[in-house]
C-alpha cells in the first residue's frame, strides 16, 4: 500500500512537471537545452554550436536565425552537414562502399514540428560561428535564437574540449 | 517422459546450441568493409610533423602487430573532423591500455594552403595522448596519389593565397592499415565509437594471430 502511495505521488509529480512544461507558453512553447560548443582546436576559425530544441507548442515552428555577442564571433549561420554523392563518382570510380562526400550547407531555417525535439548535434544540424574568438574551455557565452513564431530566446552555451 | 521434461530438455539443448554458436570463432562484427584486391599504401609519400625531428618522411604502416588509422581531413573543419577524431579518441579509451598502445592515428591534411604541419600535429594532440602522426604530403602530386590509391575524395573551393574562409568537402573515411602497409579495412563517417572499438579489437586480434 505504501508503495502504491509512493507511485501515485511520483505520477502526480510527473504530471505536474509536464503540465508546468506545457504551460510555459508565453514564448510559443520552445525549450532549448544542453547548448554546447566544441572549442576550435588550433587554427579553426569556425566553431559549431549544438543543442536540443523542443517545440512543446501545438503549431510547427522554425529556427530562423541565431546570434552571439560580436566578441564571440563575427558571423553566425545555420548549417547542416550532409552526405553527397560527388558528381565525379561515376561508373569507373564507383565501387562497393564508395563513401559519400561530407559537406556543410547553410540552411535558411530548421523545421521544428509541433511536439517534437530537434537535435542540433555533431554530423547533423548545427549553428556555425565564423570568425570566432579564442574560446576558453569551460567558459560560457550567450546565444540568442530567433524562431518564426516563438520569437527570440536566449540560452547559455558551454565551451567544451571534445 | 512428461511433456514438461521434453520441454526442459529441448530448452537446454537450445541453450547449448546458442553457446556453441556464440563461441564458434565466428568473425567479430567489424564495421565498414575490406577492399579486394588488397590495397597497399606503404609507398605513398608523407611528411610527419609529429615526429622528432618534425618533418621526417613517413611510411604509412603500423608498428609491429599494430594498426595505423589514416584519415584525410582539414583543420578548419568545424563539425565532421572533430567528431571523427573525438569518436576515435573515445573508441581508443574503450580499449585496454596494451591494445591502445598498438594503435596509431595519422591525419593527412587535404588543405595544405591553410594547414601547416605543426598545426596538424598540434590538432591531433588535442584529441590523443600518444601515437599520432600529423601529416602533409610533400607536394600536390603526392597528395593526389594518396587520395587515388585509397579512393579518398575531396574538393577544396577556389581561393586566393592567404584566404582563410573557403569550403572543403571530403569523404571522411577512416582507413585501417597493418604493419606491412596493407589496407585492412575502412569505415565511413558516422561509425559510432563502440563499433570502432569493436572493429579495432577484431583487427588487433587478427594482427597478433598472423
Amino acid at each position: 500500500m505504501k508503495r502504491i502511495g509512493l507511485l501515485l505521488a511520483l505520477g502526480l509529480a510527473a504530471a505536474l512537471v509536464a503540465a508546468g512544461c506545457g504551460s510555459d507558453d508565453g514564448d510559443g512553447g520552445i525549450t532549448v537545452t544542453g547548448a554546447w560548443s566544441r572549442k576550435s582546436p588550433m587554427v579553426a576559425n569556425a566553431a559549431a554550436v549544438y543543442l536540443d530544441v523542443r517545440n512543446t507548442g501545438d503549431a510547427d515552428d522554425q529556427l530562423v536565425s541565431a546570434s552571439v555577442p560580436p566578441t564571440v564571433a563575427k558571423k553566425v549561420e545555420l548549417h547542416e552537414t550532409v552526405a553527397e554523392t560527388p558528381a565525379t563518382m561515376t561508373g569507373a570510380t564507383t565501387m562497393p562502399g564508395a563513401a559519400p562526400m561530407m559537406t556543410m550547407k547553410p540552411v535558411e531555417a530548421i523545421d521544428l514540428p509541433a511536439g517534437r525535439t530537434v537535435q542540433l548535434k555533431p554530423g547533423g544540424y548545427h549553428i556555425m560561428l565564423l570568425d570566432v574568438a579564442d574560446l576558453r574551455v569551460g567558459s560560457t557565452f550567450e546565444l540568442t535564437l530567433e524562431f518564426a513564431n516563438a520569437g527570440k530566446t536566449t540560452t547559455e552555451v558551454e565551451v567544451r574540449a571534445r | 517422459m512428461t511433456a514438461r521434461r521434453v520441454a526442459t530438455i529441448l530448452f537446454v539443448l537450445g541453450l547449448v546450441a546458442l553457446a556453441a554458436c556464440g563461441g564458434g570463432g565466428a568473425a567479430p562484427d567489424l564495421a565498414g568493409f575490406e577492399r579486394t584486391p588488397a590495397v597497399h599504401v606503404d609507398d605513398l609519400k608523407f611528411v610527419d610533423y609529429s615526429a622528432n625531428p618534425a618533418g621526417a618522411p613517413f611510411t604509412a604502416k603500423a608498428s609491429a602487430d599494430g594498426v595505423l588509422l589514416l584519415y584525410f581531413g582539414y583543420l578548419s573543419c568545424p563539425d565532421v573532423c572533430p567528431l571523427t577524431m573525438s569518436d576515435l579518441s573515445q573508441a581508443l579509451q574503450d580499449l585496454p591500455a596494451a591494445d591502445r598502445a598498438r594503435v596509431s592515428v595519422a591525419l593527412v591534411t587535404v588543405d595544405p594552403d591553410r594547414d601547416s604541419g605543426a598545426e596538424v600535429a598540434a590538432y591531433l594532440d588535442h584529441f590523443f595522448d600518444a601515437n599520432t602522426h600529423g601529416l602533409r604530403a610533400p607536394d600536390d602530386a603526392a597528395l593526389r596519389a594518396a587520395g587515388e590509391r585509397l579512393n579518398a575524395q575531396w574538393t577544396v573551393a577556389p581561393h586566393q593565397p592567404g584566404d582563410e574562409d573557403y569550403e572543403v568537402s571530403h569523404t571522411a573515411v577512416t582507413y585501417a592499415v597493418d604493419d606491412t602497409g596493407r589496407l585492412l579495412r575502412e569505415w565511413p563517417f558516422g561509425t559510432p565509437p563502440d563499433a570502432v572499438a569493436r572493429t579495432l579489437r577484431g583487427l588487433l586480434d587478427q594482427q597478433r594471430s598472423t
